[in-house]
């Protein structure tokens, strides 16, 4: 059994129970909030959980997108 | 038809599969693939093309489920091509579960733990931390516009 909110390609699964930095915790004794954040570069998707204004699980699902390649062009910059 | 000056596309795939030696410094020992590590580094670390290999400097301090030298990638997909471009990308997510970040972090170094944990490349993204958390890097597309290591 994992406590583990789990990014299920659509959206974060809420457990009954999530571990957090004090233990496990009640979800339903904590605040929760999730976003994304998406650019050329990457997908970032995260969910928090606050205990009175204190994070105290963070977790974060990120896609990369687009890294540089190795072109002929650097590889002459280095001879 | 007239001739065209190119690196051949063959060679770049080549290349990946550790095919070619130029110097005489081969170390390789087997005809198996070696293993490739992601560690996770702190934002105020200052990776970048200068990195030779992985170092525990500015890497995420080893807590929960995040060890020093961070997570093996699951190569599950050999290097290829397309066009005139030699890719290669790990077949899998990789995932740190369960840990509290040291930091804002923002940056993976990808590494061969193989040959003497020599960098293969630096990734950047948004600064992120985690709070008893779980930390998954999703790859790109393996194709030649998109894939993790591409030789275009």
């Amino acid at each position: 059994m994992t406590h583990q909110p789990r990014f299920n390609g659509a959206g974060w699964d809420d457990p009954a129970l999530v571990e957090t930095v004090r233990g496990l915790w009640p979800a339903c004794d904590l605040q929760r909030s999730d976003g994304a954040r998406e650019d050329e570069n990457e997908l970032c998707r995260w969910v928090e959980y606050r205990l009175a204004g204190e994070v105290v699980h963070r977790s974060v699902h990120l896609t990369l997108k687009q890294t540089p390649a190795f072109t002929e062009a650097a590889a002459a910059e280095l001879s | 038809m007239a001739n065209s000056q190119a690196m051949c596309t063959s060679f770049k795939a080549e290349l990946l599969n550790g095919v070619h030696a130029f110097g005489t410094t081969v170390a390789r020992g087997g005809t198996g693939a070696d293993t490739f590590k992601l560690a996770l580094y702190l934002a105020s670390g200052s990776l970048g093309a200068g990195t030779t290999a992985y170092s525990s400097t500015s890497e995420l301090a080893a807590t929960g489920n995040y060890a020093a030298g961070g997570n093996t990638v699951t190569n599950g997909s050999a290097p290829t091509s397309s066009g005139t471009t030699a890719y290669w990308t790990p077949s899998a997510s990789v995932q740190w579960t369960s840990f509290t970040s040291s930091g804002s972090f923002d940056a993976a170094l990808l590494y061969n733990s193989t040959q003497s944990n020599k960098a293969v490349a630096v990734f950047t993204f948004s600064a992120q931390s985690v709070a008893s958390g779980t930390f998954t890097l999703t790859m790109p597309t393996n194709d030649s516009s998109n894939a993790l290591i591409r030789i275009a």
